[in-house]
């Protein structure tokens, strides 16, 4: 007997697409490894987001060798590759363009939570994104330091959004529970546009100024003192980002140096990330070679009195012009697999709830990971489609604001042709100034380009060519400034890198969050070999030291690596003395899309 | 010479003898019990039945298994092809196409499985939903305290409202869920869908936990994985998984109703030999219990019930 879904599949010949490896932010856009040539078979690509990738590409490999994915008439293939929850829903609103650049026209689309669906199809008026069953399970959860935790009452006192929120307005900070060394309440948080633990967090904020649990209104969100409630709570806000794995990483690499206390308190993560975290695995992928360390300070999960929301991780087959019956019905054969208890014990490996109730709930979701198996005992109502469009607009609105210095690269490499006929230089500008409408009138925003013999042989290596001011007065003066570059000389990175940051933490402003968007396509190279070392521990002694803390000024440093030849190795660990992140760019093409989410931090 | 002439011949009649057996076995006998009827080469599986279905597909190489949900096959299955459903939706279909197409299309059912309809809870809940709406669940009282403060009837505040939710409307037990509480509520009176008591009692269902929550699952599926989004699942008491059992009370409703698994074979089209015992094998070990079981309480809904009920609960929800 074989196993249909509603239609024969018929053979469809698709040549070996390959899958674009997308580059994009660490984590944010990717293939799922090296799956094979699918052949003659019907290839069903698949978008998932980047936390189950792992998973899902083993789950794809197992299938597409089994007798599940033979049909009468050939066979099929499916080939996931991650990519962020939020940045898939706009791709498919805008109709999936340039897959060489965003990755396949996916058949099956697997965001975090079915809210996405809901976005997609309210924001187009249809639905292309229909119900789909959900694979497997994890609640949203405020991850904490073990300590802190305890400061709260946990685990004997429960803990809700509005003790969280009310913690993070107090000015006295964690010194009002009697912890002054923690310094004030810092929140992490990812965007709601890119990221499902903050599109959830987002909601649940919103539910809690309200206090409501369910029927979330529009007329709620426009509210003056829901407003207010809000804005309070995003001022506590670290930084944003695409995707919590940024968060997990720097508490990880802060909690090596013994300082992780004081770069967040609290995180709003999926359950399944603490588990990675208490299992030495932040991100939750090991690279190769790498090896688990335990934490030194734990994680527990904190599952909100109020309630909480889920991430359901639904199969949606897309109902768009670029998915073919075939596709459709191979699909649905993959859904179908995943379902079967077999397979739904291999997500309890990777920290996720089992959908199929035949398959127990068992380690690692178990209390010595961090994890309440028995919460949540209560649930937040998903807002209906039109409200939860709301809240991200919302959202925009009421953000913490950014104060930004662009650092650009103008050396003589960036010269180089990336493509069409392009130069990096002229990718990189378009990238930068596309990315610029992602700011909010308010948000400061100034331009610095660096090479060297700028002036002549005379210091400094780098121009101040636009003040950080706020972008809303005079965005064309941003464009402009960036237009008008062109390739010069060599790349004085260690210097600039470090005078931008104490320029930076000069002008430092606590209301916002204070940050550097660093490119370079090169390694340090400022006519001077025999200082490099030297230079490079002390841009990272000072990087460290302005960020660590109870009373530390974060400046975060967000480095971006352009091109094959950057150096990748410094730029991650500029990124990582600053508690911020590193993106790479590698593949030049790519660079407007990382720039998008470099932005998604602010 | 005789002797070996007369073994020959004695060898040769039994060889005839049995040929003729053998040719009857394989021919004859098919021939006149199958005259006109073609080998099913399709089994449609409700989608609530897939993992059984998957369970004995190994086992006939020669079938296609198509899972669909009931609320699709009731307008898409062919004429050839085999359904394993629910009681009474293969009459259902019989009654639409001779009513649509003026063709008859007969099933012949074979009874795989039974199970009680259920309300399934935590038991924590569920000892407070049988103080206030009996140990059989009244579909009266459940729909009215559908919204209500748990605290407020003897719970605990933070199980916050009371949550009972059916499956949707697209499965088949969803529909029979609905179906046994839409009767439950107007008992022996016809069913007035103008009532407004009646509106007003099917909208708390639909306000306390939306159907589209449920999406791809089963009421009683969800509860189990993820009580916190539902406190009281109406579904198939079989649903519930041992692991999961000692968590959770299932409680029959008043009046008693039954959910029963068929295999449909539609007239002329030959099942695989020992499809519905096979079928019948894996329900029984996955919870069901076989047809006419003590414990199994109450009637199938029947077709027109079903109809009516699922178009009332679509217009009103």
């Amino acid at each position: 007997m074989s196993f249909h879904p509603r239609a024969t599949v018929g053979a469809v010949l698709f040549g070996a697409a390959v899958l674009a490896a997308c580059g994009g932010s660490d984590g944010e856009s990717g293939d799922g490894g090296d799956l094979g040539d699918p052949g003659d078979c019907t290839v069903v690509d698949m978008a998932v987001s980047s936390e189950k990738i792992a998973l899902l590409t083993q789950l794809a490999d197992d299938f597409n060798a089994s007798d599940e994915a033979r049909i009468d008439s050939g066979c099929v293939f499916v080939r996931p590759y991650s990519k962020a929850s939020g940045s898939a829903a706009q791709l498919i609103v805008d109709g999936w363009p340039d897959p060489e650049v965003n990755g396949e026209q996916p058949v099956i689309w697997s965001p975090a939570a079915s809210g996405w669906a809901a976005i997609v199809n309210e924001r187009l008026g249809r639905v292309a994104a229909p119900p789909g069953t959900p694979f497997m399970l994890t609640p949203l959860v405020i991850a904490m330091p073990q300590p802190m935790a305890a400061a709260l009452g946990w685990p004997d006192t429960p803990i809700g959004f509005a003790d969280i929120v009310e913690l993070a307005n107090n000015p006295e900070g964690w010194a009002s529970v009697g912890h002054p060394e923690w310094g004030p309440f810092r929140l992490g948080k990812t965007n709601p546009n890119y990221s499902t633990s903050g599109l959830n967090f987002t909601i649940a904020e919103y539910y809690a100024a309200t206090g409501k649990s369910a029927g979330l209104t529009v007329e709620d969100l426009q509210r003056p003192e829901v407003v207010q409630f809000a804005t309070d709570v995003e001022s506590a806000v670290v930084h944003y980002g695409d995707i919590t794995m940024t968060f997990l990483n720097n508490w990880f690499a802060t909690d090596v140096r013994g300082t992780s206390l004081t770069y967040a308190s609290a995180v709003a993560v999926e359950e399944k990330s603490v588990i990675d975290y208490n299992l030495g695995n932040p991100d939750g992928e090991l690279a190769i070679g790498e090896v688990p360390r335990t934490p030194r300070v734990p994680l527990v999960a904190i599952y909100p009195s109020e309630g909480t929301l889920y991430s359901d991780n639904p199969f949606v087959i897309l109902d768009t012009e670029w998915v073919s019956d075939d596709e459709r019905a191979g699909a649905k054969l993959f859904e179908l697999y995943v379902q079967r208890p077999e397979n739904q014990e291999k997500v309890l490996a990777f920290g996720f709830r089992p959908n199929n109730p035949t398959v127990p709930l068992a380690d690692p979701v178990s209390a010595a990971n961090g994890v309440d198996p028995n919460q949540p005992t209560a649930e937040l109502e998903v807002p209906a489609p039109e409200v939860l469009v709301r809240v991200l607009d919302a959202w925009a609105e009421q953000r913490k604001e950014a104060r930004v210095l662009l650092v650009l690269d103008v050396s003589g490499s960036m010269g180089e042709l990336a493509s069409s006929g392009d130069t990096k230089l002229d990718l990189a500008k378009e990238a930068a100034i596309s990315a610029l409408d992602d700011f909010k009138p308010a948000d400061e925003v100034g331009l610095w380009t660096f090479t060297t013999d700028m002036f002549g042989t005379a210091d400094p290596n780098y121009s101040e060519l636009v003040p950080v001011a706020p972008i809303g007065d005079d965005e064309g003066q941003l464009e402009g400034a960036i237009e008008d570059q062109f390739p010069l000389n060599g790349t004085p990175l260690y210097e600039v890198a470090s005078a931008a940051y104490a320029a930076m933490l000069e002008g430092y402003d606590p209301e916002k969050i204070n940050a550097i968007v660093f490119l370079t396509d090169g390694v340090n190279d400022d006519g001077n070999i025999n200082d490099d070392d030297d230079q490079f521990t002390d841009l990272i002694n000072q990087l460290q030291a302005g960020s660590e803390g109870a009373t530390s000024r974060p400046v975060r440093v967000f480095t971006i690596s352009y091109g094959d030849d950057a150096d990748t190795v410094t730029l991650k660990a500029i990124a990582q003395a600053t508690s911020a992140a590193h993106y790479d760019a590698s593949n030049p093409a790519t660079i407007s899309q990382v720039f998008t989410a470099v932005i998604s931090n602010f | 010479m005789i002797v070996v002439k007369r073994l020959a011949a004695l060898g040769a009649a039994v060889a005839l003898i049995a040929g003729a057996l053998y040719a009857r076995d394989q021919w004859i006998e098919e021939d006149e019990s199958t005259a006109g009827t073609t080998s099913a080469t399709v089994l449609v599986c409700a989608a609530e039945l897939a993992a059984l279905c998957s369970q004995v597909s190994a086992d006939y190489p020669e079938l296609t298994v198509r899972v669909d949900d009931v609320g699709s096959s009731l307008n898409s299955i062919a004429d050839d092809e085999m359904w394993f459903t629910f009681t009474p939706f293969p009459d259902i279909v019989s009654q639409t196409r001779e009513r649509t197409r003026q063709t008859a299309l007969e099933y012949a059912v074979s009874p795989v499985a039974s199970s009680n309809l259920a309300a399934v809870s935590l038991t924590d809940r569920g000892a407070v939903l049988a103080a206030n709406c009996g140990s059989a669940v009244e579909w009266r009282c459940l729909g009215d305290l559908a919204g209500t403060d748990w605290s407020t009837i003897g719970g605990d505040a933070s199980w916050g409202r009371v949550r009972p939710a059916f499956s949707p409307l697209s499965s088949g037990i969803g529909r029979l869920g609905v179906a046994s509480a839409v009767s439950g509520f107007f008992g022996d009176a016809p069913i007035d869908v103008n009532n407004p008591d009646f509106i007003g009692w099917a909208r708390r269902f639909d306000r306390a936990v939306p159907a589209s929550s449920l999406a791809g699952s089963t009421a009683v599926g969800t509860i189990q994985v993820r009580s916190s989004l539902l406190d009281v699942a109406i579904g198939a008491a079989a649903e519930l998984t041992p692991s999961a059992a000692p968590r959770f009370t299932a409680s029959v409703v008043d009046p008693p109703a039954r959910i029963d698994l068929v295999l449909a074979v539609p007239a002329g089209v030959r099942a695989p030999s020992g499809l519905a015992d096979a079928l019948a094998q894996v329900a029984e070990s996955s919870g069901w219990l076989a047809p006419g079981a003590p414990g199994v309480a109450g009637a199938p809904a029947d077709a027109n019930t079903v109809v009516a009920t699922s178009q009332v609960w679509e217009d009103l929800t």
